[in-house]
């Protein structure tokens, strides 16, 4: 049920455009941004990340 | 490329996709797919060299487009850790993406329900290591959520709310709540420690939720999973299942989260074996009202 690299992986291209979605607390995490990227095999890829103050890493 | 079948014996669709054989399986952590691109590393599924939370389509998909989807979640960029050692907030953020997905997946064509899942450890199956969920979207409504719709019939209205409102009565299979959310070990659990989370009030699904009840299921489900790592002294493999509402406008649902943990003590795995398989009857070796006093103290500990 997992994936594999893909077989010639290169950037994705430049995302269109981004969303911004809700949050719960906007003041202290700011907006949760989507970022959407299509890989060169035309897969989507979707990175998510808090705007403002980042999320700490695990 | 996925083809159907249906199982006239058991009522039941059957997938085939015999490219999925040769998916990558246990990698070394150089070599993990999950991981980011670093510069002058091996290239992966995520050609960026930093990322919080990253969503995509599944190499080897048990469903495509445009008859359903198959998605990865990776929780974090870090390739060591899990989800109940993400950061409060990361758990948090991974509520919201949950949510897009949902939403998003629910508003295609071809698309009748939608499961978000993980499977945590390889005695439940996962061949990569990295912290990660998934999503299938179904293009027909699978077994387990037409039972769950029996059970509303057979109740007379939502039958998680009855379910949830018994445990609340009895407390006894109790195991943790907060203000947006109940944890208990169902009366009849069919699973050694299984425990569903479950929204107070009706919510079909993660859309119709409060950032307050969606911040409150990140941290419960957080807590539980910490639980079973300490009740159990070491990684618990479990497979976690968000059920909700399914996606055809037609059906409600009530938004849950189910855990099997696939262990029922620390060496010993529990089998789905003859009866389980064969009868389709679990067979369990303790009553739910010990599995959950076990399991409150061991959140308790892991607090």
């Amino acid at each position: 049920v997992d994936p594999e690299p893909s077989p010639s992986p290169s950037p994705p291209v430049t995302p269109a455009a981004a969303a911004t979605l809700s949050t719960a607390d906007p003041e202290r995490y700011g907006p949760l941004e989507l970022q959407r990227h299509v890989k060169p095999d035309g897969r989507a890829l979707l990175v998510y990340r808090w705007v403002g103050e980042p999320v700490p890493q695990a | 490329v996925t083809q159907l079948r249906f199982n006239e014996l058991r009522g039941e669709q059957v997938a085939y996709n015999v490219d999925r054989q040769g998916r990558t399986f246990l990698p070394s952590e150089d070599q993990c797919p999950l991981c980011p691109t670093r510069p002058g590393g091996a290239p992966t599924e995520i050609p960026l060299p930093a990322f919080e939370i990253a969503v995509f389509d599944n190499r080897f998909p048990a469903f495509d487009p445009p008859d359903g989807a198959a998605e990865v979640i990776v929780y974090t960029d870090e390739h060591e850790g899990s989800f109940a050692q993400l950061v409060p907030q990361r758990a948090e953020a991974l509520m919201w993406v949950w949510r897009q997905r949902y939403e998003e997946l629910a508003g295609r064509d071809g698309v009748a329900y939608v499961m978000i899942f993980e499977n945590r450890g390889v005695e439940v199956g996962t061949t990569l290591h990295h912290p990660h969920g998934q999503i299938y979207a179904y293009p027909f409504l699978p077994p387990v959520p037409a039972l769950e719709l029996a059970a509303d019939a057979r109740l007379g209205g939502c039958a998680v709310c009855t379910l949830a409102r018994r445990e609340l009565d009895d407390g006894q299979r109790i195991v943790l709540g907060n203000d947006g959310v109940l944890a208990y070990v169902p009366h009849a659990a069919r699973w050694p420690y299984e425990a569903h989370v479950v929204l107070r009030e009706h919510r079909a699904s993660l859309v119709a939720c409060s950032p307050a009840e969606l911040r409150d299921l990140g941290r419960a489900l957080q807590a539980l999973a910490r639980g079973y790592d300490e009740l159990f002294g070491r990684p618990c493999p479990y497979i976690m299942v968000v059920h909700q509402a399914p996606t055809d406008g037609i059906h409600d649902g009530h938004l849950h989260v189910e855990f099997y943990p696939a262990l029922r003590t620390p060496d010993k795995l529990k089998y789905l074996a003859g009866s389980e398989q064969g009868a389709g009857m679990f067979i369990a070796d303790q009553l739910p009202e010990d599995a959950a006093a076990a399991l409150r103290s061991a959140i308790a500990d892991a607090a």
